[in-house]
């Protein structure tokens, strides 16, 4: 018996180092290839969340709180694994232009249905704004991990 | 017998998902956290728990931001604005360490932004003797660092790296029960940042500076009450804090407005332009009083 708990300690200890080690993989591979793909723009900062989801409703994904500065455009761009990038979104919103109703953006457009991989925004207000990573409405299903990078890409000219 | 064993492996168990759960908590919650704009805020007010609170220390700007700014801004290069790599070796505490982590991470960045690779190998390794200090040595890859800061070619990779060990080791910190260091080290980051601006806004005034410049004073109306939770828990925060709040006496003057301005839409490209814009009142007297106010504070905090 005492043999039994021991190869299960052992297996949950390895099952523990073995999903750290793939969520490692995972963010350094994702962040590194989003990052550098920005073209011109400097990368300030990534979010990286896994994903699954177990029932149409369940909310998944995560929210992260970010410093966005007057006079900036910056650049958001979703990164996530091959077969994976088509059912995730990241959406920028405030505490006025909420995540389900009108955020200032997103990488899906509900209307016509259509992804891309990043946008630019004109920040005219320095304050705290939220980046979400979630699955689409009805999207999901499979185990995954996407990664969200925030770059600069000049002082705003508009 | 068997009791006692299955008793011990649900506690396994348990430990387990507890750990599982901590691992994908890492910067996200689902309670909003409210930006103190700035007017009329009494920050010693503001109360925040502690996940709410390393929420607010990760949304701080990143170390190459401001140097970005500046740059893309047509501010030619100068290393005046820095500080001597070499001062830190005297830094003892672990206080005084993680705050000046975050002001040498701010000054590399801006070393990064400008390409200036041939100066930037003083600072890694100054910044790998804080990072070993403060156990974070891990995160700081000395070798690699190096090895890029030998060409100008590999700027990209640098940079990128750079950010990412402090993004990384500023993580952990969060992570780990050491929310304190990670203050100190977005402080340092937003201290040295602030410095920066203000002293190029004292050569080279522009409207654009004098916004950036106060509008940083709702960035100290939410860090400040963040440092007056850890002065309750270490004496060092005192100093840094009643600095801080000298500092946000000057920043307070600065006015901020809010409008909406209904025209203005996504541009034809696909930028999308924020349609609220803020308005800083703030005359040349006043600025230069904040110039002067972060000059003092910023040499006092490096000393």
């Amino acid at each position: 018996m005492k043999r039994l708990f021991i190869l299960l300690v052992l297996a949950v200890l390895a099952l523990a180092s073995f999903t750290d080690k793939a969520d490692a993989q995972c963010k350094q591979q994702l962040v590194y290839q989003c990052a550098t793909q920005t073209e011109k723009a400097i990368y300030l900062r990534d979010f990286n969340t896994k994903l699954k989801r177990d029932s149409p409703d369940e909310e998944t994904g995560m929210k992260w709180t970010v410093v966005l500065n007057k006079g900036t455009q910056y650049r958001f761009s979703l990164c996530a694994p091959d077969g994976f990038q088509e059912q995730v979104v990241l959406t920028l919103y405030d505490s006025e232009h909420p995540e389900n109703s009108k955020p200032y953006g997103c990488t899906y457009d509900k209307v016509t249905k259509s992804d891309r991989k990043s946008f630019d925004f004109i920040c005219n207000k320095t304050g705290m704004y939220y980046i979400s990573i979630r699955f689409k409405p009805g999207e999901g299903g499979k185990k995954g991990c996407a990664v969200g990078i925030l770059s600069f890409v000049g002082k705003s000219k508009s | 017998m068997r009791n006692k064993w299955l008793g011990s492996l649900a506690l396994v168990c348990v430990t387990f998902m507890q750990f599982s759960c901590g691992g994908c908590n890492g910067g996200g919650s689902e309670d909003d956290i409210k930006f103190i704009p700035g007017d009329d805020v009494n920050t010693s007010e503001v109360n925040y728990n502690s996940d709410a609170m390393n929420e607010v220390i990760a949304s701080f700007s990143s170390p190459v931001e401001m140097a970005a700014l500046l740059k893309d801004s047509g501010v030619p290069f100068s290393t005046r604005y820095l500080v001597n790599p070499d001062q830190v070796k005297d830094y003892t505490s672990s206080f005084k360490k993680a705050l000046g982590l975050g002001i040498l991470s701010a000054d590399l960045g801006y070393l990064n932004v400008y390409s200036k690779t041939s100066q930037i190998l003083d600072y890694l390794v100054s910044i790998r003797g804080l990072t070993e200090d403060l156990k974070l040595g891990q995160f700081f890859d000395f070798q690699a660092l190096k090895r890029l800061a030998t060409s100008e070619d590999n700027i990209d990779s640098l940079q990128y790296m750079c950010v990412n060990s402090y993004q990384d080791m500023d993580e952990h910190l969060r992570n780990n029960q050491r929310s304190n260091l990670s203050a100190l080290l977005v402080t340092g980051v937003w201290v040295e940042s602030l410095y920066l601006i203000t002293q190029v806004a004292k050569e080279q005034p522009s409207d654009q500076f004098k916004e950036t410049i106060g509008e940083q004073k709702g960035i100290l109306n939410n860090l400040l009450p963040i440092l007056k939770i850890f002065k309750n828990t270490d004496k060092n925060f005192e100093e840094l804090v009643q600095y801080l709040e000298e500092l946000k006496e000057v920043l307070d003057v600065a006015k901020i407005t809010v409008h909406v301005d209904e025209n203005t839409q996504a541009r034809e490209d696909g930028i999308i332009v924020q349609n609220e814009y803020s308005v800083v009142e703030l005359s040349k007297e006043e600025l230069q009083e904040i110039i002067t106010t972060t000059e003092k504070i910023r040499n006092k905090i490096v000393k």
